[in-house]
């Protein structure tokens, strides 16, 4: 069961966490992702692994190691995507099967190679893009 | 109502689409973007914006050389940005030019707040970042009188503080300035006796003070 089936949204456009120490990677990730429902959280507040259990996204971003290692397991468990953008190295990875993989050509994280992965991923899981 | 003409020059796109996100939502201002000093160049070319927002990293020189070359073909108000800055490199910033200095991990509130204070004649520096600055200028103020009080040693006696200050024993000053050994103590006397200091230790710490690592070493090779 996906977190979408979890929780379905009025819209039905998918909803997309930004967990990030760099409140303008939100702003980016809402430009880049159009289709989606964009909310943006700051590290400051919280556990990363208890929003995401309440919130359940359809996916989600991270700006940090933290943050990666604390929702690897929610997307695990439940087929989510999750992309790890560090734009203090300028990379872009994304969490696969249990497995990070490194995305792009050396550009760094644009948007629209952030765009490409999340609509991929909800697409692929039978997600609700529009 | 004439909309206020942002630059965002910065080479990693994501941080461009997030200021363009931010402010197509605000009225007042317009955005054009660049990736590169080269960008710079060719936008400026066509219009000069009110505001730049430099990165300090850009592409291929810099973002204080980039706030020096935009000075020269615009009046346009620059504000360096960057992750977690040094003292020094505000400081450098502003020396070059700047006219404020962020932090890329600013609120979006707070980038539009910091913009809309700039339209309005103020300099966007956060706390933290003021504090830094005249931690910095207090630095340069302690350079600037160590400097000052070493104005009394002769050239010779600078040279032989100089190497007192890389840690060099009198045989090997002696030997690198091709003088007596007994010549050296008497100079080390003077040097301290001048400055009004009680160790070569304290000589050396006030060298290092004075000139950093500015100036080369006279003589580093010669006691190589």
């Amino acid at each position: 069961m996906t977190s979408t089936q979890l929780r379905p949204k009025d819209d039905g456009r998918p909803l997309v966490a930004v967990w990030c120490s760099v409140p303008l990677l939100g702003e980016a990730v809402e430009f880049a992702l159009e289709f989606a429902e964009v909310r943006s959280f700051a590290p400051s507040r919280g556990d990363l692994a208890g929003l995401l259990r309440w919130l359940r996204p359809d996916a989600v971003v991270v700006d940090s190691d933290e943050g990666a290692a604390d929702a690897a397991p929610f997307a695990r468990e439940h087929d989510m995507p999750l992309l790890h953008v560090s734009v203090r190295d300028r990379s872009l990875r994304v969490y696969r099967a249990g497995e990070w993989e490194e995305i792009g050509n050396g550009e760094g994280p644009t948007p629209e190679a952030i765009r490409n992965v999340v609509a991929g991923a909800l697409f692929a899981r039978g997600g609700p893009v529009r | 109502m004439r909309r206020t003409r942002i630059l965002v020059a910065d080479s990693l796109q994501i941080f461009r689409s997030g200021v363009r996100n931010l402010l197509a939502r605000e009225s007042d201002f317009e955005i054009v973007e660049a990736a590169s000093l080269d960008d710079v160049f060719h936008l400026v070319a066509q219009e000069c914006p009110d505001i730049a927002l430099i990165d300090l990293d850009l592409p291929p020189f810099g973002g204080v050389a980039a706030v020096q070359q935009l000075a020269k073909r615009c009046s346009t108000y620059t504000i360096v940005w960057s992750f977690e800055p040094s003292r020094e490199t505000v400081l450098a910033a502003v020396r070059g030019g700047a006219h404020g200095f962020l932090h890329k991990e600013i609120s979006p509130d707070g980038l539009v707040r910091a913009l809309r204070g700039v339209v309005q004649g103020e300099a966007p520096l956060s706390r933290d970042l003021a504090s830094l600055m005249i931690d910095a200028l207090h630095g340069l103020d302690e350079r600037t009188r160590a400097r000052e009080r070493a104005g009394i040693l002769s050239s010779r006696e600078r040279e032989v503080l100089d190497l007192v200050a890389q840690g060099a024993r009198n045989k090997q000053i002696a030997s690198a300035l091709t003088i007596s050994e007994f010549t050296v103590k008497r100079h080390v006397q003077n040097i301290l006796q001048k400055l009004e200091l009680p160790s070569r230790r304290a000589a050396a710490t006030f060298y290092r003070t004075a000139f950093g690592q500015e100036e080369a070493p006279v003589a580093a090779t010669q006691i190589a």
